[in-house]
This record gives structure tokens, C-alpha cells and sequence, in this order.
């Protein structure tokens, strides 16, 4: 909430009168109750669409969903733990203090009042809510009827509460019993492979991901896209996804013993699943509960002692001198050009490229232009996941949103429009994988600061898949942008094209991929093509936000947040009418049998607004430097 | 887990002792290279480098966060790496970029430190109103430690380690993170009053030489990941030649680094590029 209201608010060290705290608290109520309708509403929307499934499909198709949220949410919070308990620098230096670990332990589990964690619990519970209020008016005499809300209400709290627990509890044995056996292990690593690891790590949770959402997807609706089930890799998922809906299977033994399947178990029985689940599911969930507390327990000491703490201190994540860093074995040169491509784009767009180029490469951790376009080369396994969960769970969505519209299956004679759409669902899928990626440029991009060289307080703060350097205790109020002489195009521009490249091959790879898995070649080639521009142009926007969230000196403000308010506004009214416009583009030339003339037509249209935005955006820049350094002058500060 | 005993004091002569420790980084880089060192009981040894000395390594070495490949680090008697449940209870270690829990209180990271070194309730709050006085942390031990500065939360950090009653402090750059003039003489005022007590040692890292000079017993000067000289000023006078030289000459001339030519040659390029650089940087982007 700082964080959002920070880029209204901007001086935030100076004491804001009651009125103005007042108008935050209330604008934070308002947004929260938004935010929970919001949650509310999609929960009914899911819970209403699981119930209309086949009677016999609903078991997969929620255990599906649930190995797909279990490991992503084990994944993030795995990380989330690991940061708290050994990578937080304030933790890694009551390593020499006589502090046991269990106080450790308490000290990274401490709860902050208005931590994500009790949100997170509000969310999960208004998320669950609509399912056990249908489980219980199906379920309960009718005099309890008028007491159904808060019983429910406090059924979904109950259940939100306890699936943080599991998770947590699982997470946090997962990564003592891991830090306990870590000076073991990582003895024997050769520091290339320790180097290697987190990409590895990264590569096989993001593939696991997205093969357990392909299944989750085939197992929604497996009579569709025949031409992808054909393929090798179709068939193979196919193939798992039948053992899993065997009844009595190995396959399905371990599914339902996956903590999130047992607790999604728990669930299903106290809706409208068969009651006799809940017992076992209950008994899986209370061993993972307890076997997770005994590991925690056995590990404790041995995982938060001080020579595993102090190791920490030594790895890749702890503070190291600055001239200890082994620059030979950097993957690029700040002050170098590493490239033909690099040199191009230095070239002709950037003329402070070398600066923003090094701001850029030190978030990302991959360097130069070049260096970068050949890593992408690596993450082949991650992307050939990527497109064929695209081509393979997409068309399957749409035809069952189709026939839960129309109530009639899709007929064969519309499979060149329909594979158009798949084609165009696909990129948005490729687009949002990508974005995952490459979404972290625009906030560390907004977060860098002037005293922000050297780490006062934070380390490396890290996600679960990427490294970002953690906000600095400098005054925020002095991005570099507003030291260096770096031009609009410099932010804008040359990033940009820098995600052109990159997404180009990484799209290359994507198609490599597909045709290698034997997907169907004309709807890889579409992904691609309506993929790519989408990636650079979110990158095109992440770059005009970083240069509008230029330093403001308005007095007022009010104004502030009115004029942010307003642009907002603006702008999501002018995506929207894009958007129409962009569909009715596209429709009408798939109607006449001339796709590609919609994609041209899609790609003008938006290069026509990119350039007219562009040109506004320099404008503000511009001004508000101008204002900026005018102010500095007369001493206004 | 059974908890350490605090009661296990530094009996030996020696109070920190180093024996040929190397420490090498990934990548190659030799931060110590063959070091070894004493530091007697109820000694204030001052260990004075450049930058990228080693200083850092060294300390860090002495309070456990880092393994050196080689040697062997004694503290009290104690193996560094063996015993340091014991050795914690006893030493109190200040980083030179310390780390504070922001989202706690002033008061309650004090409250936790001291809670950490088994200080009694009313002494640990006795001394917390002390350390805060003298600190010129009181108006803001109820706040937020991330709506401190950087000198106040480096001042918080300062009366965190001294107010452990440790028997041996390892001090990394502690004037320096932005402490005002006030909180500096106070800070020197507490090493002065630490080195004239026999039962308390201090490892003082630090580029203020002059303050140095005044407070500690012994000085090491660290060059390159070595100890070039150790010994008390007397003795690094007598070993330079230069009876009555500053601690700063001293390190130069024992280090051979006394004249440094560069300056005058950086200063001789800065005033011939003044007036170009700017332009320059006005024709590649100072228009947007």
C-alpha cells in the first residue's frame, strides 16, 4: 500500500496532515473492498463453472488445479522462507549473536499486522466462500438457513486460515531440511553448478508449472485440438491424464497425497463432492501437517545454527567486497560493447544507451544485448513448455467457454476461424508468460535511487525465480533519470527494441519447440506473430510509465492523485476502444479469409497510438525536467 | 537445544589470536593472505587499511560469518568455528553496513538485542534510556527503525553492540554511515572508557586515524590482505624511522604508499577535460 500510494504522495519523510492520513486510510478501505468484491465475484465465477462440469470430470479437474496452485504457491512461498530465514540481512547478522534458533525462528515468522499474509488469508477465504455456502445450502436443515452467511463466512476463514498453515508449514520443512543438509551438498558442488542452480531451478518449477496446468486443462476437456493430441507429446499428456483419472491408480495415489490435492479433497467433500472423502483427505493433510512440524523440529538446530547461518554469509546471495567479485567470469562488460547488435542499437537509438544499457543489465543479470539473445537460446525447455501449454490448453478453454455459452460443441467447419482465435489466445497466454519475465525491468527501474550503489540495509531481494536488488535506504525522491543526461528514447526506445530481440528469439524458440513436439506449424507461426508484438509492447508502456513516474513538484497533492485518477482513466478508456477496434479488425478480415491483413492492420493501428503517446509522454518528461531543474535553481526544494 | 552458557569468560592472555588464516573469495581474489595476529586481553587494537584492504574480511573472520580456507582463528581460547555457541556469548560484532529489522521499533531492537545477550530487564532498560541519551536516539526509539536516516539508524546499531556488555566487540567502521560530530565523540569517548578496562577487548577497524591515534593500544596496518606492521605507535615510529610521524605517514611509509602520484595527475586531467566534459554530455543526451 506504501508502495502505491508512495508514487501519488511523494514526500512521504515529511509529517502528512490528519486529513490527508485520513483520505489514504479511506482511499486503502476503498481499494480493499474492491479488491474483495473483486475476489468474491471470481470465486463465485469459478466455483459456478467447476459445478457445471461432467459430475465424473470434477474430482481431476480440481485435483489438476490444485497440483497446479500447490506448486506454484509452495514454489513462492519455499522462497519467501529461504529470504526470511537465511538471505534477510538483518537475520544473517544476528548470526553472531547468542540468538537460538528457535528465536530465529520466531523472529522470521513474526506477522506483521498488515502483512500480504493476512490479506492473502481474507482473499483465500472470500475465494472459497461461495463453494462452502453452496456445500452447506445443499447440505443443512432449513432452519439453520438464516444463520448460512456467517456460518459460511466462518467456514471459509477457517479453511482460508488453515491452507496459509499447510502451505507454510510444508514450505518452511522444505527449506530447514534443505538448509540443513545445504554445507553438506554445496561442498561437493563445483561452483559452476552452484552458479547454475537457481537457472536450473528456475527452468524446472516454471516447466513443471506449466505441464501441470496443461494436464489441469486437458483433463477440463479432453475431446478437443485432435491435431495437437496426435502429436507425440499430446498423446503422452493424454496418456498420464487417464491414469490419473483411474481410479486406485499409482498415478492417482500420488496425486491425491500432493498437500494441496489432499486439502482441495477436504474441500470438494465439504461442497458437493462424496462425503467419504473428507476422512482420508483430512488424515493426509494432518500427516503433512505433522510430518512437517517434526522435520522443522529435527532440522531446526541443524539448519539455523550458526555455521549454516554464517554460510549464507558466503554464498553468491551474502555480501561480498565489491573487488572480490570475480569480473573475469562476468557474463558481460558494462563498459564494453559485446555485440554486432549491441552496436547497432548503441548506434542509431541510444545516445546515452551505455548508461541505460548498464542500468538494465544489472537488473536482469544477463549483460549485454547479445549476451542476453543467446541466453534465451537456453531457456528452450521453459519456452517449448510454454508454447506447447499454448497450443494444447488454449483451444481446450475456449471450446469449453463455448459450449458453456451456446450449450452446442464447436463444429468442425469452423476450424479455420476458430484456430485464428486459439492463435490469438495463444499469444495473449505467451505474451503473459513473457511479461512474467520481463516485468520486473519497470519497478526496479522505478526504484532505483541515488544512494542506491552501495546496499545499506537489503540484500538481493530475491522471488522465487528472479534476483532483484532490494530498495534502497537512500531518499527515494532521486531516480537516476533525474542525474544522468538520459533522453526519452534512452528509456523508452532502446529498451524496447532490446525486448524485440528478445522476445524474436524467444518466439524462435517457442516454434522450434512446437514443431520438434509435432505441434500444428500454422498456429506456432500465429502465436509467434501476434506474440511478439504483444511482449514488445508491454515493454513500450512499462518504459513510458518509468519516464511518467518522473519526480512531480506539485504543491498540491490533491492534484496529484486527481491527475493520476484521470490518466488512468483515459487510459484504460483509450485500451479498451483499442481493443474493439482490434477485434473488429481481426474479425472482419478473418471473414474474409485474410488473416494476415487483420495482424497488419492491428500492428498500424497501435504503432499510430505508440507514437502519438510517445510523443506526449517526451512532452511531460521534458516539462517536468524543465520544472525540476528551474526549481533547483531558485532553491525550491 | 540446549542453550549456551553465558558465564563462559576469555581467561587467557590472548583474547582474539589468528594463526596464517587465508581467506580467497570465488572468483580468485585473496582478501587475507597468510595473517596472523594477537590481540591480548583488555586491548583496543585499531586495524587501519585503504580500502579493499582486507579490514572487513578480517573482522568478518573473527566473528565467525566467514571460513577461511586456511589457518586457524582462536577467541578466548576457543576455536572460532568449533565452539561458537560459547565464543557468541561473549562477543559483540558490529558490521561496517549494519542490518536492522525495519519494520521493528527503535526500543525493541534494543530490547532484543539485549534480551539475545541475557541482560536483566531493568539493567537492559536502564541501559537502553543511557545508550539513547548519549546517541540522541530518544525522540525516536518509538518509531519505525525505516523512518530513521542513515545516521540515526547507524547510531541505533552503535548502541545495539555496546549495549551487550560483551567482552570482546569487533567494530567495523563504526564512525562512519553518517553518525553526527556528537554521536562520533561519544563513540570515542566509550573506546576510551573500553580500552582502560582490563576485561574488555576491542577490534576496532577504521580509516579515522587521527581518532585512532588518541583511543587504541596497538595499531595493525592492513595492505593487499596482509598485515604489513602491527605493534603500538611507538613501535611502528621506530620501525618506520620517523619518531614523531601521524598514524596516516605511518601508513604510508609502511606500506609504500606515501606518495601517491596520482592525485595530482587526476587533478590535472579533471581541470583539462572541465569544460569539455559537459558539452560532450550535452550533445550525446541532454536533449530528450
Amino acid at each position: 500500500m506504501d508502495a502505491i500510494f508512495g508514487q501519488v504522495f511523494r514526500r512521504q519523510q515529511l509529517s502528512q496532515p490528519l486529513w490527508l492520513r485520513a483520505l489514504v486510510t479511506l482511499g486503502t478501505l476503498a481499494l480493499l473492498a474492491v479488491m474483495a468484491r473483486f475476489v468474491l465475484s471470481f470465486g463465485e465465477t469459478i466455483w459456478t463453472a467447476f459445478q457445471l462440469l461432467p459430475a465424473g470430470r470434477q474430482p481431476l479437474v480440481g485435483r489438476m488445479a490444485a497440483l497446479v496452485v500447490g506448486i506454484w504457491s509452495l514454489s513462492m512461498r519455499c522462497g519467501m522462507w529461504q529470504q526470511r530465514v537465511y538471505l534477510d540481512p538483518p537475520l544473517r547478522d544476528l548470526a553472531t549473536t547468542p540468538a537460538s534458533p528457535w528465536r530465529i525462528l520466531r523472529l522470521a515468522a513474526t506477522l506483521r499486522p498488515y502483512s500480504q499474509r493476512v490479506v492473502a488469508v481474507l482473499f483465500w477465504g472470500l475465494f472459497l466462500y461461495p463453494w462452502l455456502y453452496a456445500g452447506l445450502l445443499g447440505s443443512t436443515p432449513v432452519w439453520v438457513w438464516p444463520w448460512l452467511m456467517p456460518l459460511s463466512a466462518f467456514a471459509a476463514g477457517v479453511f482460508g486460515v488453515f491452507t496459509m498453515v499447510l502451505v507454510d508449514t510444508v514450505a518452511l520443512a522444505l527449506v530447514l531440511a534443505a538448509g540443513a543438509a545445504s554445507p553438506f551438498t554445496a561442498a561437493l558442488w563445483p561452483a559452476r553448478a552452484q552458479r547454475a542452480w537457481p537457472f536450473l531451478r528456475w527452468t524446472a518449477a516454471g516447466s513443471l508449472n506449466l505441464a501441470c496446468g496443461a494436464l489441469f486443462l486437458l483433463a477440463l476437456s479432453p475431446g478437443l485440438m485432435l491435431e495437437a493430441r496426435q502429436s507425440s507429446l499430446g498423446a503422452a499428456a493424454a496418456a498420464l491424464v487417464e491414469q490419473l483419472d483411474t481410479p486406485g491408480s499409482a498415478a492417482q495415489r500420488a496425486l491425491s497425497w500432493f498437500p494441496s490435492v489432499a486439502w482441495f479433497d477436504v474441500l470438494f467433500a465439504a461442497g458437493s463432492g462424496p462425503s467419504r472423502w473428507a476422512e482420508p483427505a483430512l488424515w493426509r493433510c494432518g500427516i503433512w501437517m505433522v510430518g512437517s512440524m517434526a522435520l522443522t523440529a529435527a532440522c531446526l538446530g541443524r539448519a539455523l545454527s550458526v555455521p549454516v547461518r554464517a554460510f549464507w554469509y558466503g554464498m553468491a546471495e551474502g555480501p561480498v567486497p565489491a573487488d572480490a567479485a570475480s569480473s573475469p567470469k562476468r557474463s558481460f562488460d558494462p563498459d564494453g560493447i559485446s555485440g554486432p547488435v549491441e552496436a547497432a542499437l548503441l548506434r542509431r537509438v541510444g545516445r546515452m544507451g551505455r548508461a541505460v544499457l548498464r542500468l538494465v543489465s544489472a537488473n536482469f543479470e544477463a549483460g549485454s544485448v547479445d549476451a542476453h539473445l543467446l541466453r534465451s537460446l537456453k531457456a528452450l525447455a521453459v519456452t517449448a513448455a510454454g508454447g506447447w501449454l499454448a497450443m494444447l490448453v488454449i483451444p481446450m478453454v475456449v471450446s469449453q467457454l463455448y459450449v458453456l455459452l451456446y450449450r452446442t460443441p464447436l463444429r468442425q467447419d469452423d476450424t479455420e476461424a476458430f484456430q485464428t482465435l486459439i492463435a490469438v489466445l495463444c499469444t495473449i497466454g505467451l505474451a503473459a508468460y513473457l511479461l512474467w519475465l520481463w516485468g520486473v525491468f519497470h519497478a526496479i527501474a522505478q526504484g532505483q535511487s541515488v544512494s542506491g550503489g552501495s546496499t545499506q540495509a537489503a540484500g538481493p531481494k530475491r522471488s522465487f525465480l528472479l534476483s532483484q536488488p532490494a530498495p534502497t535506504r537512500g531518499d527515494n525522491r532521486y531516480p537516476l533519470t533525474e542525474i544522468y543526461a538520459v533522453g526519452c528514447s534512452d528509456i523508452v526506445i532502446l529498451p524496447t527494441l532490446y525486448v524485440l530481440l528478445s522476445s524474436i528469439a524467444i518466439g524462435l524458440c517457442v516454434l522450434a519447440g512446437g514443431v520438434v513436439f509435432g505441434l500444428p506449424v500454422g498456429a506456432m507461426l500465429w502465436a509467434v506473430a501476434v506474440g511478439v508484438p504483444v511482449c514488445t509492447e508491454l515493454a513500450f508502456v512499462a518504459g513510458l510509465n518509468t519516464v511518467l513516474n518522473y519526480k512531480d513538484y506539485r504543491r498540491s497533492r490533491l492534484i496529484s492523485l486527481f491527475q493520476c485518477v484521470l490518466v488512468v482513466t483515459c487510459g484504460v478508456v483509450c485500451v479498451i476502444g483499442l481493443i474493439m477496434l482490434i477485434a473488429f479488425v481481426c474479425v472482419a478480415a478473418v471473414e474474409r479469409g485474410q488473416p494476415w491483413a487483420g495482424w497488419l492492420g492491428t500492428v498500424n493501428m497501435v504503432l499510430v497510438l505508440d507514437v502519438a503517446v510517445y510523443m506526449l509522454t517526451r512532452l511531460v518528461y521534458v516539462r517536468r525536467r524543465f520544472d525540476a531543474e528551474r526549481s533547483d535553481v531558485h532553491g525550491i526544494s | 537445544m540446549q542453550e549456551p552458557s553465558a558465564a563462559a569468560a576469555p581467561a587467557p592472555e590472548w583474547a582474539v589470536e589468528l594463526y596464517e588464516v587465508t581467506k580467497t573469495y570465488e572468483g580468485g581474489k585473496v582478501a587475507l593472505d597468510n595473517v596472523s595476529l594477537s590481540v591480548a586481553r583488555g586491548e583496543l587494537l585499531a586495524v587501519v587499511g585503504a580500502n579493499g584492504a582486507g579490514k572487513s574480511t578480517l573482522l568478518k573472520c573473527m566473528a565467525g560469518l566467514l571460513r577461511p580456507q586456511a589457518g586457524t582463528i582462536l577467541v578466548g581460547g576457543l576455536d572460532r568455528y568449533r565452539d561458537h555457541l560459547v565464543i557468541r556469548t561473549f562477543t559483540a560484532y558490529l558490521p561496517d553496513q549494519p542490518n536492522l529489522f525495519l519494520h521493528f521499533r527503535g526500543r525493541e531492537h534494543l530490547q532484543l538485542i539485549g534480551d539475545l545477550y541475557g541482560v536483566e530487564k531493568d539493567e537492559r532498560d536502564r541501559r537502553i534510556e543511557s545508550f539513547a541519551r548519549l546517541f540522541d536516539l530518544t525522540e525516536i526509539l518509538d518509531k519505525r527503525i525505516a523512518t530513521y536516516s542513515n545516521g540515526q539508524y547507524k547510531k541505533l546499531a552503535l548502541a545495539a553492540t555496546f549495549l551487550t556488555n560483551a567482552r570482546i566487540y569487533i567494530l567495523d567502521d563504526p564512525e562512519t554511515g553518517g553518525i553526527d560530530p556528537p554521536a562520533s565523540a561519544a563513540l570515542m569517548e566509550i573506546l576510551q572508557a573500553l580500552r582502560d578496562r582490563e576485561d574488555v577487548t576491542v577490534v576496532w577497524a577504521t580509516q579515522i586515524v587521527h581518532g585512532a591515534e588518541k583511543v587504541c593500544n596497538r595499531v595493525a596496518l592492513v595492505d593487499r590482505g596482509q598485515i604489513r606492521a602491527h605493534g603500538t605507535l611507538a613501535e611502528l615510529r621506530a620501525l618506520a624511522g620517523v619518531p614523531d610521524a601521524g598514524l596516516d605517514r605511518l601508513f604510508g611509509l609502511l606500506t609504500g604508499k606515501d606518495k601517491n602520484p596520482l592525485v595530482s595527475e587526476i587533478l590535472d586531467s579533471m581541470a583539462r577535460h572541465a569544460e569539455e566534459a559537459p558539452r560532450r554530455v550535452l550533445r550525446r543526451g541532454g536533449r530528450a
